[in-house]
């Protein structure tokens, strides 16, 4: 059931009637009902899969918890501070166990089916390339929604419950409403159970404000959604689909065209989804922060899908970095590549470990591979320039502060980050090299000036409408500036104002919105990660 | 209650969200209005059952169809040679069902039950949805009513949406593209494309060629089209209605004898009066190089014309119908379309002689 759907808000409003009728005691029942049923519409047969996910992680989660009240009876028991250590190493040595069980099921899940089939093919070329004619067929196992997502959640929930950081959820359709909450299922954010569960169970009512602050975040998500993302998108694949055609200039206009689309689609999408959690009084951690301002690659990392930027950091790169194994790596590596080099290897080497995982995270092809890899290397390089680029921000310090020079900065960082999702778009990490070559190879000039965009199949009329949603976008967005919630904003202004300005989205979502006859309804791009 | 009315923040707040709610009503239906397409310069045919409504007059005549009723079929001819109150509802690639829930829709809205209905056959060989297109032809100019929600949950195809058919605005929106002066200027009032549902075409393409019919195997019409032509037979009983079945003239799309005979025994079985003018067409007078608009598909309104004398003097003998043209408010009306019937002929053909074609299709345009 795609979020633009009428179905989904029928059944968003049927929920909110059954919800807003229930007793706050049994509101969550009411929440996880509405998610399995959400859930069922991708397919009852995937059901399987985030049950399986849902009654692994509570077996587990749940023996953990029994060695923890036993280690804890123990401890009570036991006078000697030896003793209680030797009962805390036992305890933690098996809940690591149970915790290994756990993450290994619920992440083989995962693996097996979004890739398997990349496995096998890559056995297949291999063994071609190797002159054997034996090939293995594909399984072509259908990929269940947001697994990614939320494994990814589940994950996280498991390695805090063994780090002793979230209270270990006792009533197993409870956690299933954690793993499976409807409106983050989809595409995230993903949260941590600390935060999600303060207000998940709460049974919060109905109100007035959360009804008009979640409306207007989910009108806003189908903006971006349906008056940008959606319009362009005809465009865009006519671009990638032809890459033989559309080359030098037409592959910057592409890869512009698709980081714009990307962001409304991506971000419109969790604002609906912030939005849905809101109407039902719950908070969800936010996802972006104003991306295309950042300066450097490393800071676009810190404002784009923050929540996953945040869960590798947290659940990979320092339970890595900071691994016995790494810093025995690190301290071996001295004797031959000295203190300096050493120190920052073990870094470096989860840099690369992470964003090879990121890569592969969002999708089974080597274009997602290399994009993460590209990622981690142009993160990895300006870490290591960092001493350069502060000695030549020190001296040019008045060049360096000024405002085209951030300007400048932005706009490399935005052209920098295209180039890397190029990898995203087209069929093959080799087309993707031949069309950055072709920038200087076939700019592709005269064909631009000769035929324009009028080739991509869009009438130039649709241009403009996603031109001035665009403009809106960018106006919101700079109303949101200083990490102000654009609708705290809006509440400052008189009460016509607010209401003409909702109503102008309003009309220009339904106006000018690709939906309907005519249109394909087109999910979420992160839906398929 | 009393509470919102002494409370001033709760009062404020009332009166915010009612102007918000009956703004947004107002621009919703005032978008709606200027992007559905207003029928006045292509698919004329499009604004053909909306004008059902406009009309104040009790008809003794309903005949209702595909394009071979409202092409085929003068409603001035009718009322001019034989005083009988007629009106077409018909529309392009009109489905039985459809033409079932026109005919209800009819009924509920007629002050006074007609004495015939007459129904064209021809839609009888179709027995599934066809064309979101033609749907909307037809469907849109209907009112809102549970006649229409029926009709249209009979008449979609798998990738139509109901909600489209409730809100017109949400299949129509994006003609903010092609939005022209046309859209303005139609915006208060619909152009009228008809004389109580009949189409005037005076131009003349004459037959060249009859295209041979497309091989069939299966003859048989489908349960469906015979469970709504039943249900006009049932609908009109219950109303003391004469229905009339009729296969209006043309050369082609063909009628094969295999429909014919089952028509034949459908008329049969229901004690119906079944007439099948392809039989007639030397007797009414038709000659196809002449009588025809679109070289054999439909006839123009000379041949209208012709085909509705005969078909009247059947229709009064048979049934009886009243001459009103003794009565002076009907006549006053009838009259003054007839006026306008006869001024856009005379346009057609002013056109037709300076141009060679027709431009004008309106029937309230200033000569």
């Amino acid at each position: 059931m795609l979020f633009t759907s009428f179905n989904f808000l029928l059944f968003l409003g049927a929920l909110l009637v059954v919800y807003s009728l229930t007793s706050k005691k049994y509101r969550w029942f009411v929440l996880l009902v509405g998610s399995m049923v959400f859930y069922s519409f991708a397919g009852p047969f995937f059901l399987l899969y985030i049950c399986s996910t849902i009654v692994i992680t509570y077996i587990c989660t749940s023996i953990i918890k029994r060695l923890r009240i036993k280690r804890d009876a123990e401890i009570a028991l036991a006078v000697e501070k030896v003793e209680k250590r030797a009962i805390r190493e036992k305890s933690k040595k098996v809940a690591k166990a149970w915790t290994a069980v756990c993450l290994v099921l619920i992440l083989g899940i995962l693996a097996v089916v979004k890739y398997t089939d990349f496995v096998i093919s890559n056995i297949n070329n291999t063994m071609g390339l190797l002159g054997y004619a034996r090939q293995f067929g594909l399984l072509g196992l259908a990929l269940p929604m947001g697994i990614s997502f939320y494994t990814f959640q589940t994950v996280g929930y498991v390695v805090d419950v063994y780090r002793e950081k979230a209270e270990i959820q006792a009533n197993p359709l409870r956690l299933a409403l954690f793993v499976s909450f409807f409106p983050q299922v989809v595409q995230g954010p993903l949260s941590r159970f600390g935060e999600l569960s303060k207000t998940l169970y709460s049974g919060n009512p109905i109100t007035r404000v959360n009804m008009a602050r979640g409306a207007n975040r989910i009108l806003w998500g189908f903006f971006k959604k349906l008056v940008v993302a959606d319009r362009l998108w005809p465009a865009l694949v006519v671009l990638t689909s032809y890459p033989e055609e559309y080359q030098g200039i037409y592959y910057l206009l592409s890869i512009a065209l698709y980081a714009i689309i990307l962001f409304c689609d991506f971000t419109g999408g969790i604002d609906i989804t912030i939005g849905v959690a809101e109407l039902f009084g719950i908070r969800l951690p936010e996802n972006f922060n104003r991306p295309f301002y950042s300066k450097s690659i490393q800071e676009y990392w810190q404002r784009w899908h923050m929540t996953m930027y945040h869960w590798f950091r947290d659940y990979v790169f320092y339970t890595m970095a900071a691994s016995k194994r790494m810093l025995k790596f690190s301290k071996s590596a001295k004797r031959f590549l000295g203190d300096e080099i050493a120190k920052r290897l073990p870094v470096h080497i989860t840099l690369i470990w992470v964003w090879f995982l990121t890569g592969l995270w969002h999708g089974a092809t080597w274009n997602f591979i290399i994009w993460g890899l590209a990622n981690g290397i142009v993160i990895m390089v300006s870490l290591e320039l960092a001493p350069l680029y502060a000695r030549y921000n020190k001296r040019f310090s008045s060049l360096t502060s000024k405002r085209v020079y951030q300007a400048f900065m932005i706009f490399r960082t935005f052209w920098l980050m295209n180039m890397i999702r190029s990898f995203d778009i087209y069929e093959t990490v080799g087309i993707t090299f031949n069309l950055m070559l072709s920038v200087i190879t076939n700019f592709s000039l005269q064909q631009f000036l000769q035929y324009g965009v009028s080739t991509l199949t869009l009438p130039f009329i649709d241009y403009i409408a996603a031109g001035v949603g665009l403009m809106v976008v960018f106006w919101v967005s700079w109303l949101g500036r200083g990490e102000i919630d654009y609708r705290d904003k809006l509440d400052t202004f008189k009460w016509p104002v607010r209401y003409a300005v909702v109503g102008l989205i309003l009309f220009m979502t339904l106006v000018l919105g690709a939906y309907g006859h005519g249109f394909d309804a087109r999910q979420f791009i992160y839906n398929m990660f | 209650m009393k509470r919102i009315f002494t409370n001033p923040d709760t009062r404020l707040r009332v009166i915010k969200i009612t102007t918000a709610i009956v703004v947004f009503v107002l621009i919703f239906f005032s978008l709606q209005r200027l992007l559905m397409p207003k029928y006045a310069s292509f698919a004329l045919e499009g604004g053909l059952i909306r004008e059902y409504y406009n009309s104040t007059m009790d008809q003794d005549l309903i005949l209702i169809g595909d394009c071979e009723v409202y092409a085929n079929f003068s409603t001035i001819a009718l009322w001019e040679e034989f005083g009988i109150t007629s009106f077409i509802r018909g529309s392009p690639q009109q489905l039985v069902w459809k033409s079932y829930y026109l005919l209800e829709d009819t009924l509920r809205h007629a002050n006074q039950m007609p004495q015939v209905v007459v129904f064209n056959v021809m839609a009888m060989q179709y027995g599934e949805p066809l064309y979101e297109p033609y749907n909307r032809l037809t469907l849109d100019g209907m009112r809102m009513s549970s006649t229409k929600i029926r009709a249209i949950q009979t008449s979609r195809t798998e990738d139509e949406d109901w909600l489209s058919y409730i809100f017109p605005f949400f299949r129509f929106k994006d003609n903010w593209r092609y939005l022209s002066s046309e859209d303005f200027r139609y915006f208060f009032r619909d152009p009228q494309v008809s004389i109580n549902g009949f189409m005037i075409r005076s131009d003349v393409v004459p037959v060249s060629f009859i295209p041979q019919p497309m091989p069939r195997v299966d003859f048989q019409f489908s349960d469906m089209a015979y469970y709504y032509l039943e249900r006009m037979v049932q609908l009109t009983n219950e109303h003391d209605i004469e229905l009339v079945l009729i296969k209006a003239p043309n050369l082609f799309p063909y009628w094969f004898s295999e429909w014919d005979e089952q028509i034949v025994a459908f008329a049969e079985k229901h004690d119906l009066l079944y007439i099948n003018f392809l039989n007639y067409q030397d007797e009414i007078g038709l000659d196809w190089y002449i009588h025809s608009f679109n070289a054999g598909l439909h006839l123009n309104v000379f041949g209208a014309e012709l085909m509705s004398r005969y078909f009247g003097r059947i229709l009064q003998e048979k049934f009886d119908l009243p001459d009103r043209r003794s009565e002076p408010d009907v006549a006053a009306m009838w009259d003054a379309m007839a006026e306008q019937y006869h001024n856009l002929i005379r346009i057609q053909q002013e056109e037709i002689a300076s141009t060679g074609r027709i431009s004008t299709f309106l029937i309230d345009t200033n000569p």
